[in-house]
């Protein structure tokens, strides 16, 4: 019996126990300090399910080898280039949401087109470059909400140029998929359509994870060497998941903003790779292995406990932002975790 | 013949240009910024000059991890946050002026050295991406920071000097300003215009060249060519300075206008002195050899992982000095972010000035201070006066400083992907 339990405590993770445990903790701290339950889990669902598409686009690159996608901010960039073409030419409504969509897809494909060149040629340093091509790209796109020629006066500063820091959604498609068949059930909002809509996306990857291509890109991940002499075409493989997943963060960034309320320019995305990355890493993804189920449980342990642990930090200390230094310390630590285990470079 | 010889300096000026690109690009970026900010020549030269002390020895605490083949070493932050741990500490016991520095350096000393200790650890449980731990160990480190001086000052932790806390009681305020006795201690030392400065470095460089060919003819060696043409070229860079101080009022009055830190210069050479000396010991040429090929170092009976922490340590205990000197030029530091971007403008500084993640000098940390600073003054003021938008020239600057990195790693990645590309070749 105490060897099973070892060795399940082995296979789920120290770090991971740590956090189901402080996660307890933070469950059984909301019962003791009267928070409202129902309140607290609706933004707990509503939290999952707008941080799940943004988690989603790290399984393509995990599966074709190229590791956590740090370059994340890339694709979130497209989707919110796309988010101000939809609220420039006035799409309101859940339309505008799907609108903002389709139009992310072909800015992200393209990027994620010419990231994925660069991606090829520093095979062994990607997470590195990644994480800096993230970052320039945020930079660039500041000088580019600053002189791209939006006009319409809902979004631009009234004096001086460019873009408004953050643009609340009101008049457009605030919550809209939120609110969508929506349902109250104990006093807890149930988003249906935000359900929805994310189940759609988790079920496209998991096929898409099952298809042929799919099967192909695991191989090519998995054994670079053994899958090139069975004819299956690695460097392609690699570009394809890149661009795959530079396409899920621009949907997820809009899917995320319209849940939030507000799409969030100039340097807000700079570190939006990190919580995505740190939730999978959580769910039991390791750099090189990774299923739709540790995406679902990553998000929701990663997420309610975020959820949580704003109202029960305020109770406990209403000045400073403890749950803001909570989210450093336990994201970042995950990922440091991740990287020790992948001893010396090589994938375990 | 000569069509040969033309083509082989051909390629010697390509591959100087492409080995240099970033530089030459900075340079010329440096020049249309100059030229378009329209600043006084006094003003920019004196803005250079103090960023130069200020932040030299920062990107010295780079070079040690990069000779033991670690690449850049984005963990300098926690030697920053150890120096802040440290100002903290002697602001707390109310010290002030010199006495304020030095126990701050004292505290931050076993405070960086354990920081090293247990980062060099981790890297090597992660070799091949200590580039990425170490950023990720910042970001990490900066939340134990936050949660420690945030929330258990205070409550938890004791603290005396209460113009430190917060109203409430919990945590400490933002920014911690050094008081006026401790503001820039170390500079106000000893102070001397910028063109006497120079005139004394330039003696004392002709100084050595000189005493060194004396010794030489009194021992009756032969005196090699690199003590003449040293003393020559001394001489030369003397007598140019001279007649451009003469030639030129502005450049002179600039000159004039400009004090510079002596004693913190002094600092800065002991810190060159030190790097250049560790690498002739038997440390440095492990460092060296392990930076080389840790397979082989191994056999020869190096202890590779031994040395990497030790590389680390040093680096961070550099960092911590380099964030003190840093914190006493300004006089205050925003105590929950002054650390967050050591790591990244030291790091771009030391690209620019031609570094590469397996190559750097002090020459390298040098010219890079001076151009990387030079383009951060002027951008602003440059995209003000081509946009009419200053913000803008900072976006720029920042683009520039990522780029920089990602432009660096990118190159240094294609290459050994390349170099490994042709050792798997020749095995087949």
């Amino acid at each position: 019996m105490m060897v099973l339990l070892k060795n399940l405590g082995k296979s789920f993770g120290f770090p991971r126990l740590i956090i189901l445990a402080f996660l307890g903790l933070l469950i059984l701290m909301m019962f003791v300090l009267h928070i409202p339950v129902p309140l607290t889990l609706s933004q707990c669902l509503v939290r999952i399910g707008i941080n799940l598409v943004l988690a989603l686009a790290m399984v393509p690159g995990i599966m074709a080898g190229t590791g956590m996608n740090f370059a994340l901010p890339l694709g979130i960039e497209c989707g919110l280039l796309a988010g101000m073409i939809s609220l420039q030419y006035n799409m309101k409504g859940i339309g505008g949401i799907f609108a903002a969509m389709a139009i992310s897809i072909p800015f992200s494909i393209l990027a994620g087109w010419a990231y994925s060149q660069l991606v090829n040629r520093v095979k062994g340093s990607e997470m590195m470059v990644s994480t800096y091509i993230g970052f320039s790209m945020v930079a660039l796109m500041c000088i580019g909400w600053l002189v791209l020629p939006f006009s319409n006066a809902s979004i631009v500063w009234p004096i001086g140029d460019g873009l408004r820091t953050t643009i609340t959604l009101e008049e457009w498609y605030d919550r809209a998929l939120n609110q969508l068949f929506a349902f109250r059930i104990f006093g807890v909002d149930i988003p249906v359509g935000l359900i929805l809509v994310i189940g759609g996306f988790c079920l496209i990857v998991w096929l898409f994870m099952r298809s042929h291509l799919g099967l192909m890109m695991k191989a090519a991940g998995a054994n670079p060497n053994f899958a090139r002499s069975n004819g299956v075409k690695v460097d392609s493989m690699r570009t394809i998941a890149t661009i795959l997943s530079t396409v899920l963060g621009g949907i997820g960034i809009i899917i995320y903003a319209q849940g939030f309320g507000f799409y969030q320019l100039y340097n807000a995305p700079l570190m939006m790779a990190f919580p995505a990355i740190a939730a999978v890493l959580i769910g039991g993804a390791t750099p090189s292995r990774i299923s739709i189920f540790h995406v679902i449980l990553g998000t929701i342990m990663f997420q309610s406990m975020l959820a949580i642990a704003t109202p029960v930090a305020n109770s406990l200390i209403p000045e400073g932002n403890l749950s803001e230094v909570v989210r450093t310390i336990v994201s970042n630590g995950i990922i440091l975790y991740a990287l020790s285990r992948m001893q010396g470079g090589k994938r375990s | 013949m000569s069509s040969e010889k033309t083509s082989k300096a051909g390629v010697f000026v390509k591959k100087l240009l492409i080995n240099n690109a970033v530089t030459l690009l900075f340079f010329v970026i440096c020049i249309a910024g100059i030229i378009l900010a329209d600043q006084p020549m006094s003003y920019i030269i004196g803005e250079i000059s103090s960023r130069l002390f200020r932040n030299l020895i920062l990107i010295l605490a780079l070079l040690v991890p990069v000779w033991a083949g670690m690449g850049m070493n984005f963990s300098i932050v926690l030697g920053a946050m150890a120096a802040q741990i440290g100002i903290i500490v002697s602001t707390n016991f109310s010290l002030s002026g010199i006495a304020c520095l030095v126990v701050s350096f004292l505290v931050s000393i076993p405070l960086s050295l354990l920081f090293g200790n247990l980062t060099g650890r981790l890297f090597n449980q992660t070799k091949g991406q200590e580039m990425i731990t170490g950023m990720i160990l910042g970001f990490f480190a900066k939340g134990i920071y936050d949660l420690v001086f945030m929330f258990l000052c205070g409550p938890v932790i004791p603290v005396r000097n209460e113009s430190l806390l917060l109203t409430n009681g919990i945590g400490l305020t933002t920014p911690i300003n050094l008081d006026n006795a401790t503001k820039s201690a170390i500079n106000k030392i000893w102070m001397v215009s910028l063109d006497k400065a120079v005139y004394g470095v330039l003696f004392l460089i002709l100084l050595f060249f000189a005493a060194r060919m004396m010794g030489k003819m009194i021992k009756k060696q032969k005196i090699s060519g690199r003590e003449s043409s040293g003393l020559l070229a001394s001489v030369l860079v003397l007598a140019v300075f001279y007649l451009l101080c003469r030639s030129s009022e502005t450049f002179l009055f600039a000159l004039r206008f400009t004090d510079v830190p002596i004693a913190t210069g002094i600092l800065i050479v002991i810190v060159c002195i030190y790097i250049t000396f560790l690498s002739k010991t038997k440390l440095g040429s492990d460092i060296h050899a392990v930076g080389q090929s840790m397979p082989i170092a191994v056999s020869m009976g190096i202890p590779a992982d031994k040395i990497r922490i030790t590389a680390i340590m040093i680096s961070t205990l550099l960092a911590a000095l380099g964030q003190l000197i840093f914190i006493q030029d300004i006089g205050n530091f925003t105590t929950y972010t002054a650390h967050e971007n050591v790591g990244t403008f030291s790091i771009a500084a030391l690209l620019v000035g031609g570094a590469s993640i397996k190559k750097a000098n002090i020459g390298h940390a040098i010219l890079g201070a001076l151009l990387f600073h030079t383009m951060f003054i002027i951008s602003p003021l440059a995209g003000k006066n081509l946009f009419d938008n200053a913000q803008l020239g900072e976006y720029f600057r920042v683009f520039v400083c990522y780029a920089v990195i990602a432009v660096a790693l990118a190159l240094h990645a294609w290459k050994s992907v390349l170099a490994r590309r042709v050792e798997e070749g020749e095995e087949e």
